[in-house]
């Protein structure tokens, strides 16, 4: 027996308590440095009461673990790739998406009174206009030579191109992505052309948020990397043991979440398997199923692919195939989800994306870095796009639909890929990147990018409370608010 | 310089009278050609109306005329005493402190000449590092004021190579402490060391390789301690991530010439920096000596096999492997035509491999280092090989390989390479034991003959003949020599358990011998030739008669002793071993031939944009009702319209440029407006009558064009000066193109060769007296097309396929004089022969000195055979690459400077110097290495069993042991001899099968066939460096492709929302299914034949998936490549 348990067994015996071997079992797996503290609060709130048995009770209603019936774990799938994807193929399949893309944003954009003054970017050519007026469109050049930027964009009629003197929307255009849709406010210059006076982006209106009823919280991972040699197993088996410990938090967990990178995959970038523990995609996640296993089944659980995870890499995946691993198909708490995906846990509504575009857009635009991915999601948010620029590092497969645009606005966004787990919020949207549970690899040490791994955040659905755990030893590595 | 000057030059230098006429004839013609083009160019039809070549003799000159500064002559005076390198610094210090300058030079303009003068010494002025390698040096400040230099690195630097790159800062902070500035202070703005490592790491993985490997610390040890900055333009379209937008490093793009002169040359020759540190007094460098230096991806002889097989390239077949019995033995020495990176093979090899390899092929092999070329030499040992019926035989020769290879079951072994003394000596490496080999057997032979018989007939015929297996028997009993290597097997190379189980025949006597099957593996290993009878092995005729000798005569006792030890004891006959070490040997690039051509073929440098469709035709582009051009503005005022030539075409009188103010738009006659305070450009799109030019081209010329007629979309020059257009007409006319600087050119990959037979090269000996040949290399007069004579230093023979073009590229030129100049023609050249004696300049590609060469003859090959000194006098050893070949008239005609790009690099690869002479103690110091020794003495092979350095061999003469003496010309013996210089195929499989699958299938049955390789390790590298890019990289690229129009062929990197080009054509995807399944069959028969591993066969099945994930199902079996077997 454990020194502490002794300790407190030996504390309630002196002062006369019997203790119901029920209550023993629980006291077993509290946590040591709190046995001392819960013991003498329920020897004393007992004494008060004069009755000298602690039981199972007791100790339930203490630690707040009495399994709570009325904290529900009701997931809903609003939006799911999966069975939408391989649709379309070469020139048909771009068609078709970028036509959706632009329509859809266009609607997205209608509910702006400017947007009766729109114009096709055909009815413009090289007339004078007297009155400012609105074109849209994807931004396919943004272009910035001595203090002038010139902006392409493109509408179905064909393409608009003006040129932005004010210093103040230069930077704003600046920030623009690649293939992006965005509307403009415009005027005839004094030559010829046109002058770009105002940018106006789709962006997230104002709006109240959706609350749990009950108590319920969720966690956010991603980014597992399971059978990498670097991934922190053993911190990892902590942080599922923990969630079914009679930690007050981790007993009101009802949800997990993880955005992609679940394993590390094989064959991902050359001489991968010198850095894998396991060879197969099959070993990996064999060994993700064992990990996840030990988590209460009370517990839903909702996997979506990474660009590590077996399927296909190209926006958008479908669930990580069933092929692979039908053990956590089957599981009755595990849903397996593609990427993006919109799901609604008590009512919340969460928008998961691994977060492949990030890449490209910290490249090209000036102002944003690895370092504050949050930042990048307000970007994604406002171009009410998951993965705007086209041609570059992220593949996008020329589906019908362009199933990437955001078109629910969520109460949760929830992004991982760049290992670093940060929170912030804009718009009363609450944006989790969830960071990772593998170590710095040297891939990483030679770019110079830091991870700080080994944090799980968790939310309460119904105050939208935020709580970390954090399972790296290392005391830089914090979690960035 | 005058051709008097060149001859001077030469008088003061100890030759033989027959090179001086040599010399003579060659400055005698050089300059007659100079003098014919002069006159042609001074017609000024043209549009430059001088030769630009200069004329260069040694490497003064070259630094002179290069940077147009007058040195040359103190610089010889310098060089004499000095040598190179400290001259280097001696003339920098000189320019920095303002000698050599115009009086009003800067003190920043001072240093930038100080430090590029400086890095042409060294880098002997032959190649553009020091033009266009270094962008600019600049006097910075640092943050706390103090001034500072910084030298800024281009792309072109990599010419320059590692240490003389590296070299480079040493100058600068030379000239640096002259100017008295300051040290240059790192990371006082921001995290610069950080910077270099993340950038040097990002350029590895997306840009391209490095020669070493180094780590981040020695990355920041420099960046930190540097007393120069080293800056750089960015040269790869790569951005760092972390440390953008730095104060002092204006680009965010990757700097490949500033981190290849910070990987390659200060990290990486750290120890080779540290001697010029040391010759040069330089301080402040002590910092240098804590570098980790170069890292060496694995010391072991495992790890450096493993990483070889690992760059295994498809369709570029392995045929050895390192240090593993049946692989290619090594053996010491030089034929004819190997030597200074070209090495030895059977030439039976390549017959019996399906000529997989062919004369001149590059291969990568393991020792001595880096890349070889082949060459056949029949002279050393053959292969042995087991045939389908299970019997082993030795092929004895080339016709004997013929007549069994379609037997053949597998090469167990592969016979030796020929690897030259000097080869090690040049990549300083350690000498690896000899096999005991003939020459071997041979000196100690005359060893014992001259201590004990001196004059015994009978001994002394052995020493030009092998003995019979009775005599070599005797001699060995008698005088207690080993075996000859002749009747050895590799008895070095089984165990004593395997020598127990040989001691147990089912039947033995002195004629026949039979073994039980279960011994086969032994005597395949010992590669000895046996017959498989019902399962029963049988030695006949002289490996029975070995047999019984050695093992059966008297009883071994098997010990603790080895094999040949052994049977040394046993039988009174001493055992020497056989194998010494394989060579693993790989494919690289194929041997090459072929004429230079622009990308798209282009017969003239005329800009015609769009207007010719795609294939530029400048026909078709005539049509047009208004042609617009953008070129320069050369007017004839006379007739008021534009012309290409100085002189106007239809007129006659001199034209002239007119500038044009791209603001104010105003007519100028200075290349300034003064008006707007901006430089004013003297080209413009403007209207140009291509269809009555032509017609009057077509005219004078008498040559009619033919469709197409093809011109250049638009011109990279920054005047946009264009060619004439009747070049164009008769270039076309005799099936020639030109390259973008206005020359005809072919490549052909280098070979060296010291001597020829007249028979080798298809000229007669009439030709050849008249050439200077009037002996061979024994002294006797010329008779005999079999008898051997040494080349001379700038004699080339080159591939047949090459003369005839250069035989077209003449009467181009004669055409050229007639008509278009309006002068004499020049060649008179018919036919191949008629161009015997020729001259033509050579080329390396990173360079921009043309080395003068005379033909003498064609081979069969695909490669350009010349003397090392003449390689190297342009900067090249043979290890596989091609040069350029340029009639030198042509050169001269038709090459200008103007047609070249201004931008970086663009300087490279062109005539701007010629040199008219190679002198062999003028050439690089590899070619000093070359050994010209008759025979490899007993010493040297006692040498190889101390495995020391070749550096530390004496007993080996090599051409430097001969500078400046008159044999440092002539007399470069060799010590085995060949018949031939190539087999029945001139060209390699490689370059002759049509697709990769076909080559890859040619690997994949080598590796079967070649017992030393393993298949299915073959099969998993193919797999990792080919296939599965090539799946994973079409994949991701369908999903981020761009699309092109079908009509316009302009391209788009999305598709455009009005779903059509803007010429209103339809567009379509670079990228289709069948692209990117192009090898998924192939690859997934192969994880199931091969046993490639769980980790490789998940990744093929997982690319399967995924493209069944990205495009559906696939409709009923595809069969998209012709099946494979």
């Amino acid at each position: 027996m454990k020194k502490e348990l002794s300790f407190a067994l030996n504390y309630a015996l002196n002062k006369g308590f019997q203790i119901h071997p029920d209550a023993f079992k629980i006291l077993e797996n509290v946590d040591v440095k709190k046995l001392e503290k819960i013991i003498k609060e329920i020897v004393r709130e007992k004494t008060r009461q004069k009755l000298f048995q602690i039981n199972q009770d007791d100790l339930e209603t203490y630690l707040g673990i009495k399994e709570d019936l009325s904290l529900k774990n009701e997931v809903k799938i609003l939006s799911d790739p999966t069975s939408k994807i391989t649709s379309g193929e070469g020139v048909k399949g771009y068609n078709a998406l970028f036509s959706s893309r632009f329509n859809k944003l266009k609607r997205i954009i209608s509910d702006r009174p400017e947007s009766k003054l729109l114009k096709s970017a055909a009815s413009l050519k090289n007339a004078k206009i007297d009155d400012d007026q609105y074109v849209c469109g994807l931004v396919s050049i943004r272009n910035s030579e001595r203090n002038i930027t010139k902006i392409v964009l493109e509408d179905p009629s064909g393409s608009f191109e003006g040129i932005i003197f004010d210093e103040e929307l230069q930077k704003t255009a600046g920030t623009l992505l690649i293939d992006q849709f965005v509307m403009a406010r415009i005027g005839s210059a004094k030559n010829s052309g046109y002058i770009i006076k105002d940018i106006i982006l789709p962006d997230i209106p104002e709006q109240a948020k959706n609350k749990s009823e009950s108590d319920a919280y969720a966690v956010f991972l991603s980014d597992l990397h399971i059978g990498s040699k670097y991934f922190m197993e053993e911190e990892f088996s902590d942080f599922v043991s923990w969630i079914s410990s009679p930690d007050p938090v981790a007993k009101k967990i009802r949800f997990v979440l993880i955005g992609g990178d679940i394993v590390d995959g094989v064959g991902i970038y050359p001489n991968q398997n010198k850095e894998l523990v396991c060879q197969t995609i099959q070993e990996q996640l064999k060994k993700a199923e064992d990990l996840i296993d030990k988590i209460p089944k009370n517990v839903k659980i909702i996997i979506m692919p990474g660009n590590h995870d077996p399927g296909r890499r190209a926006l958008p995946q479908p669930a990580i195939p069933k092929k692979y691993n039908s053990g956590l198909w089957e599981r009755e708490n595990v849903i397996m989800v593609g990427n993006p995906a919109v799901v609604s846990l008590n009512g919340v509504i969460v928008s998961m994306f691994h977060g492949q575009s990030i890449d490209d857009i910290v490249k090209t635009t000036p102002g944003l870095s690895y370092d504050r991915p949050t930042n990048v999601m307000k970007h994604l948010l406002r171009a009410r796009h998951l993965s705007p620029i086209y041609g570059s590092q992220t593949p996008i497969a020329p589906e019908m639909e362009d199933l990437m645009v955001i078109q629910d606005i969520p109460d949760i966004f929830h992004v991982g890929h760049v290992h670093r787990a940060q929170l912030d919020m804009y718009k009363g949207i609450l944006l989790i990147n969830s960071g990772s549970w593998q170590k710095q690899t040297p891939f990483q040490a030679s770019v110079g990018m830091t991870p700080n791994p080994g944090i799980a955040i968790i939310v309460n659905l119904k105050t939208f409370q935020v709580f970390h755990e954090n399972y790296s030893s290392n005391l830089d590595n914090i979690l960035q608010t | 310089m005058s051709e008097n000057d060149a001859i001077s030059r030469i008088s003061d230098i100890k030759m033989p009278d027959y090179y001086l006429d040599y010399y003579t004839s060659l400055s005698d013609e050089t300059y007659s050609i100079f003098e014919h083009a002069a006159s042609a160019k001074s017609s000024l039809v043209d549009s430059s109306g001088i030769i630009e070549p200069k004329i260069a003799f040694d490497l003064a000159d070259r630094v002179a005329k290069m940077h147009e500064i007058d040195i040359a002559d103190p610089l010889r005076e310098i060089l004499k005493i000095n040598g190179k390198e400290l001259s280097a610094l001696i003339l920098a210090k000189e320019i920095a402190l303002g000698k050599y300058c115009l009086p009003d030079a800067t003190l920043e303009d001072k240093l930038d000449l100080a430090v590029r003068v400086g890095l042409a010494i060294i880098t002997e002025g032959v190649t553009i590092a020091p033009l266009q390698g270094i962008s600019e040096v600049k006097i910075k400040k640092n943050k706390d004021g103090t001034e500072y230099l910084s030298v800024s690195i281009a792309g072109p630097m990599r010419s320059a190579g590692g240490t003389e790159s590296a070299v480079t800062l040493l100058i600068a902070d030379h000239v640096r402490k002259i100017a008295g500035l300051s040290k240059f202070q790192a990371n006082s703005f921001d995290d610069e060391t950080g910077r270099f490592v993340e950038e040097l790491r990002i350029y590895e993985r997306e840009a391209s390789s490095f020669q070493f490997h180094i780590l981040d610390e020695d990355i920041e040890h420099v960046i930190s301690n540097l007393p120069v900055e080293l800056a750089g333009v960015d040269t790869d379209p790569y951005e760092v991530v972390n440390h953008k937008g730095m104060a002092r490093i204006k680009t965010d793009r990757v700097r490949g010439g500033a981190l290849r002169v910070l990987n390659d040359g200060l990290i990486g020759r750290s120890k080779k920096l540290l001697k010029r540190i040391e010759l040069y007094n330089l301080d402040g460098w002590e910092w240098l000596n804590d570098l980790k230096g170069a890292v060496q991806t694995g010391d072991n002889q495992e790890d450096a096999a493993a990483k070889r097989m690992r760059e295994v390239i498809t369709g570029r077949s392995v045929l050895s492997m390192p240090n593993k019995l049946g692989g290619f033995r090594l053996r010491y020495g030089r034929s004819c035509n190997t030597g200074f990176a070209a090495v030895g093979i059977h030439p039976v090899i390549a017959e019996i491999l399906d000529h997989t390899i062919a004369v001149g092929t590059q291969i990568k092999i393991d020792i001595p280092g880096k890349g070889a070329t082949v060459a056949f030499v029949d002279s050393i040992d053959t292969p042995t090989v087991r045939l389908n019926n299970g019997s082993v035989v030795k092929i004895r020769d080339v016709k004997h390989g013929l007549e069994i290879k379609n037997d053949i079951e597998k090469i167990l072994h592969l016979g030796d390479i020929l690897i030259s003394f000097g080869d090690f000596l040049e990549n300083n490496a350690q000498l690896v034991p000899s096999a005991f080999v003939e020459e071997f057997w041979i000196e100690e032979l005359k060893q014992k003959i001259e201590k004990y018989e001196p004059n015994d007939q009978v001994l002394n015929q052995f020493l030009n003949k092998i003995p019979t297996l009775d005599e070599a028997l005797k001699i060995s009993l008698d005088f207690k020599i080993p075996l000859h290597p002749h009747y050895l097997y590799f008895w070095d190379k089984i165990s004593s358990e395997d020598l127990l189980k040989l001691l147990e025949p089912k039947k033995v006597n002195e004629t026949s011998i039979e073994y039980s099957i279960q011994v086969k593996k032994i005597l395949e290993n010992l590669g000895t030739p046996h017959k498989v009878e019902n399962e029963t092995l049988i030695l006949e005729h002289q490996e029975a008669k070995i047999f019984f000798n050695l093992l059966f005569r008297e009883k071994p006792t098997i010990s603790d002793l080895s094999v040949p030890k052994i049977l040394s004891q046993s039988s009174g006959i001493q055992i020497r071993n056989k194998f010494s070490t394989s060579i693993g040997v790989r494919i690289g690039r194929p041997e090459k031939a072929a004429p230079r051509q622009m990308k798209p073929p282009t017969h003239v440098l005329f800009p015609i944009s769009d207007k010719g469709g795609p294939t530029r035709d400048l026909l078709k582009a005539s049509r047009n009702e208004h042609f617009f051009a953008n070129i320069i503005n050369r007017l004839c005022t006379k007739c008021n319209q534009p012309s290409i030539g100085i002189r106007c075409s239809i007129c006659g009188i001199k034209t002239s440029i007119i500038y044009r103010c791209s603001n104010c738009r105003d007519t100028l006659n200075e290349p300034f407006c003064e008006k707007c305070k901006r430089k004013a450009p003297a080209h413009s799109h403007q209207a140009f009558p291509l269809k009555s030019r032509l017609l009057l081209a077509q005219e004078k010329m008498g040559i009619r064009a033919k469709e197409p007629f093809k011109g250049v979309k638009e011109l990279i020059n920054q005047d946009k000066i264009a060619e004439p257009l009747e070049k164009g007409l008769v270039r076309q006319n005799f099936g020639l193109t030109t390259f973008k600087d206005g020359t005809v050119r072919c490549d052909a990959t280098n070979s060296p060769l010291t001597q020829f037979k007249p028979s080798w090269i298809g000229t007669s000996i009439e030709k050849l007296k008249e050439l200077g040949y009037s002996h061979d290399v024994d002294g006797k007069p010329l008779e005999s097309i079999d008898q051997i004579i040494e080349i001379r230093m700038q004699d080339v023979i080159i591939p047949n396929e090459i003369g005839k073009y250069l035989v077209n590229t003449c009467k181009y030129v004669d055409v050229l004089l007639e008509k278009f100049y309006g002068k004499s023609s020049f060649y008179n050249v018919k036919n191949l022969e008629e161009l015997v004696g020729h001259l033509i300049i050579g080329l390396a590609p990173h360079t921009s000195v043309g080395i003068v060469g005379r033909i003498i003859g064609y081979t069969e090959t695909h490669v350009c055979f010349g003397t090392p000194n003449w390689h190297s006098a342009k900067r090249r050893d043979a290890d596989g690459d091609a040069d350029s070949i340029i009639l030198l008239m042509d050169s001269l005609l038709n090459f200008s400077r103007q047609f070249l790009s201004d931008r970086i690099g663009g300087l490279m690869d062109a005539p701007l110097l010629i040199q008219p002479h190679v002198l062999p103690h003028e050439s690089q110091p590899q070619a000093h290495n070359l050994e010209v020794t008759k025979i490899l003495p007993l010493e040297f092979f006692e040498s190889t069993f101390e495995q020391v350095k070749a550096s530390d061999v004496s007993s080996i003469e090599i051409i430097k042991s001969r500078l400046d003496t008159e044999r440092q010309f002539y007399d470069y013996h060799f010590t085995h001899s060949t018949l031939s210089l190539t087999t029945s195929k001139s060209r390699s499989a490689y370059s002759t099968l049509g697709s990769m699958l076909d080559k890859f299938d040619m690997q994949v049955r080598n590796a079967e066939l070649i017992n030393v390789v393993n298949p299915a390790e073959l099969v998993s590298n193919v797999i990792s460096t080919h296939l599965v890019p090539d799946l994973m990289g079409n994949l991701r690229a369908y999903a981020r492709q761009s699309f092109r129009c079908t009509a316009c062929g302009k391209s788009y990197r999305r598709m455009p929302l009005i779903q059509t080009c803007v010429c209103g054509h339809k567009l379509i995807a670079t990228i289709t299914r069948g692209s990117v399944e192009k090898y998924l069959k192939l690859a997934k028969r192969l994880v199931e034949k091969y046993d490639v591993g769980e980790y490789q066969k998940g990744r093929i099945h997982a690319l399967s998936d995924e493209i069944e994930l990205v495009f559906g199902k696939s409709r009923g079996d595809q069969s998209l490549l012709s099946d494979y077997s």
